[in-house]
């Protein structure tokens, strides 16, 4: 076994109303709408902790909601304050990496 | 030859401090140069507290300026441990420049000898140090640096740590409030990471070495969640049950994404002090021939030593009772180690984002 490389954030900014960029330590950036990051969340109220099933109605999520904050944990996860009130979801980096839209060309000199 | 500063900084460009890749120039070590005639003004900031890195950096710094015709080097030095990035606002343990965690796979193996003289090494250099018995389960801190009292409350829930031996310590047996082990159960133990996380008023600290409980259970976990630890050491002594132990404990940090600083393999060998004979008593190496399958720093062999236990057992640990003993040089050669790769991650990380984000500020 060797060390397994996993991804820190270098940049986390908003792009849109709705939009969350993150821009990871290999220089890979990624975009996120914030309902479907939302609907996403793997909190235990949010995914059943046994079945993995989702327990929160996808529907329930409006189209408007952002995060009001957003806060880092140790060094491998964020947890997000919601516009809805929600903010049990710690996202690991590696959730986070694997729910994000890759940039089609990186930006230039940002 | 007339000198200017551009002469000064490409002789010196090159030069790096000792046991880290840092160069003087771009870790700011060099913080000031000045010229006058043949005579150069140089102020410096150590990035790690051992004055041995100290003058070989210096000897360097005349050497090659001496070689581009400065006839004499007046040094202004001045140490200033970089403290790590931190990436939250109201993270924990604010005043805490450096926080390394002790930990092992297996109990027994010695993290919490190795978390003693490791702090004590880096007090004796200098550094204003602080260090956390974590180790719910069996607390033997104030044993181990002869620590008598209790610390005093600064307020309803604030604890001053105590002073031992130059040291700021906590132990989870001055909570608990006698010395029978407690048996915590898991939300107890969560709950009393946390205050111990919070509630400790540890004022301004270069280092604060954190001996975590043997093993890899919840209290690690929680701990390696809450705490903003910096970097962490894996003890372990050369037998096979604690080599795969020690991979569980470097997996365990892999998944918090701490950086390893390396492993210490601790009861490395016996010297027998009549004869001078070496006996690899547990069969040595294991330690450095994991650390490179996991390519993580070897750190270095602590060898078997009565006294380092007799230091444990007195409350004299072996880097105050015999520094000159193998044992004892062996864990301030680690204690540097860890030093300069803190002072690593800490310069790399300088200017890394913020992750905080407030929404309707941006
Ligand atoms: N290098 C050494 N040479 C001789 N004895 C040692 C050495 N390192 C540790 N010991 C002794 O071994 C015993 C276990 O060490 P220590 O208490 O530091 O281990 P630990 O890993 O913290 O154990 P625990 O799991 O109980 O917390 C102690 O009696 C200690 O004095
Ligand atoms: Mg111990
Ligand atoms: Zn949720």
């Amino acid at each position: 076994m060797s060390a397994d490389t996993k991804h820190t954030i270098r940049k986390l900014e908003k792009a849109g109303e709705y939009e969350l960029r993150i821009e990871w330590d290999d220089g890979v950036a990624m975009r996120y709408n914030t309902a479907t990051l939302r609907r996403k969340c793997p909190c235990a109220s949010c995914i059943h902790e046994w079945t993995g099933e989702q327990i929160l109605d996808p529907l329930s999520v409006l189209e408007t909601v952002k995060p009001v904050r957003i806060e880092p944990v140790g060094r491998y996860a964020l947890r997000f304050h919601w516009n809805d009130r929600h903010d049990t979801g710690l996202y690991t980096f590696d959730l986070l990496r694997s729910l994000g839209e890759p940039e089609s060309s990186p930006r230039k000199n940002d | 030859m007339k000198l200017d500063q551009n002469d000064l900084r490409a002789a010196l460009n090159e030069l790096r401090y000792p046991g880290t890749d840092l160069t003087l120039e771009s870790a700011e070590i060099i913080d000031d140069l000045r010229v006058k005639n043949d005579e150069v003004l140089i102020r410096l900031h150590w990035p790690t507290p051992f004055q041995a890195s100290h003058r070989s950096a210096r000897e360097a710094v005349e050497g090659k300026l001496k070689e581009i015709g400065v006839k004499k080097t007046h040094f202004q030095e001045q140490v200033e441990i970089p403290a790590q990035a931190r990436q939250g606002e109201n993270s924990l343990l604010p005043g805490v420049r450096n926080i390394i965690a002790v930990a092992s796979g297996k109990g027994g193996v010695g993290k919490s000898t190795v978390s003693a003289n490791l702090a004590l090494s880096l007090a004796r250099a200098g550094a204003a140090v602080g260090l956390m018995d974590a180790d719910v389960y069996g607390p033997s801190m104030g044993l181990m640096l002869g620590a008598a009292g209790r610390p005093v409350m600064a307020d309803e829930k604030t604890l001053i740590p105590i002073d031992a031996q130059g040291i700021r310590l906590m132990s989870m047996a001055f909570l608990s409030g006698d010395d029978t082990p407690v048996i915590w159960r898991g939300p107890m133990v969560h709950g009393l990471i946390q205050q111990f996380l919070s509630n400790v008023a540890w004022g301004e600290l270069d280092y604060l070495v954190i001996d975590l409980p043997p093993g890899t259970g919840d209290a690690q976990l929680t701990l390696t969640q809450l705490a903003p630890l910096s970097g962490s050491v894996i003890v372990t002594t050369p037998q096979e049950v604690s080599l795969i132990d020690a991979r569980k404990g470097l997996r365990m940090f892999q998944q918090v994404n701490v950086p390893v600083l390396g492993v210490v393999e601790n009861m490395s060998y016996f010297v027998d002090p009549a004869s001078g004979n070496r006996t690899d008593i547990f069969g040595h190496g294991g330690g450095k021939r994991t650390a490179g399958e996991l390519s993580i720093p070897f750190l270095g062999e602590v060898p078997i030593d009565p006294e380092v236990a007799r230091g444990g057992d007195e409350g004299m640990p072996i880097v105050r009772k015999n520094p000159e003993s193998p044992a004892a040089q062996a864990i301030a050669v680690i204690a540097e180690k860890v030093a300069g790769q803190l002072a690593e991650l800490a310069i790399k990380g300088r200017g890394s984002a913020a992750l905080h984000l407030d929404w309707d500020d941006n």
